[in-house]
């Protein structure tokens, strides 16, 4: 899983960064999710209405 | 001679480590830390006498409210009742022998997001209890 970085002061990392789950670890992601520093990449799944 | 006057000092706080900057907010800070002292004087002794005890600390803040993501209202209030993670040092430099970081934790206690008076910047004054020993660290 990966994360668009969304701030310029996150330790190790730039605003517009791309950062794996992995790198972001060591910081707590579920907490730097809750301050806004991160925002997940996965975009949402575009479910077709069924043809009529 | 190294003495040096306050303009840089770079300080950082986080929830696992410290990872957020907020030195460009911060317009005051004191690290604190010490021994306490333990008396071992007995009889003969002409002088008191100590030995190093538990180690404790505060630092202490004063940082201007910033309501941006990962700024200092945010940051903060997400730490309040809990353990965080702080380093400082005295410049943003690298750090090195002449610049050593001190690492350690504090227990967030308190926050004022809301302060002061009409026309007032908006500063928190904290001063937060050492959670932990100080690490010092030069490289």
């Amino acid at each position: 899983m990966s994360y668009t970085i969304l701030v310029a002061n996150l330790e190790g990392f730039k605003e517009g960064d791309i950062a794996t789950d992995k790198e972001l670890e060591p910081h707590g992601i579920e907490w730097l999710q809750s301050v806004g520093a991160i925002q997940s990449t996965t975009t949402p799944k575009t479910i077709k209405k069924d043809e009529e | 001679m190294a003495v040096y006057f306050n303009k840089d000092v770079e300080f950082k706080i986080g929830s696992v480590t410290p990872s957020v900057t907020l030195s460009d907010h911060v317009s005051s800070a004191t690290l604190t830390w010490k021994y306490d002292s333990l008396e071992v004087t007995s009889m003969g002794d002409l002088a008191h006498k100590y030995v190093q005890g538990l180690q404790s600390g505060q630092l202490d803040l004063e940082i201007f409210n910033d309501l941006a993501a990962t700024n200092v209202t945010a940051t903060l209030n997400s730490l309040v009742g809990a353990t965080a993670y702080c380093s400082i040092k005295q410049t943003s430099a690298a750090t090195s022998a002449t610049n050593p970081v001190y690492t350690f934790t504090v227990f967030v206690d308190q926050v004022t997001p809301i302060v002061g008076a009409i026309g007032d910047m908006s500063t928190q004054s904290l001063s937060y209890q050492l959670n932990s020993v100080v690490t010092k660290a030069e490289a």
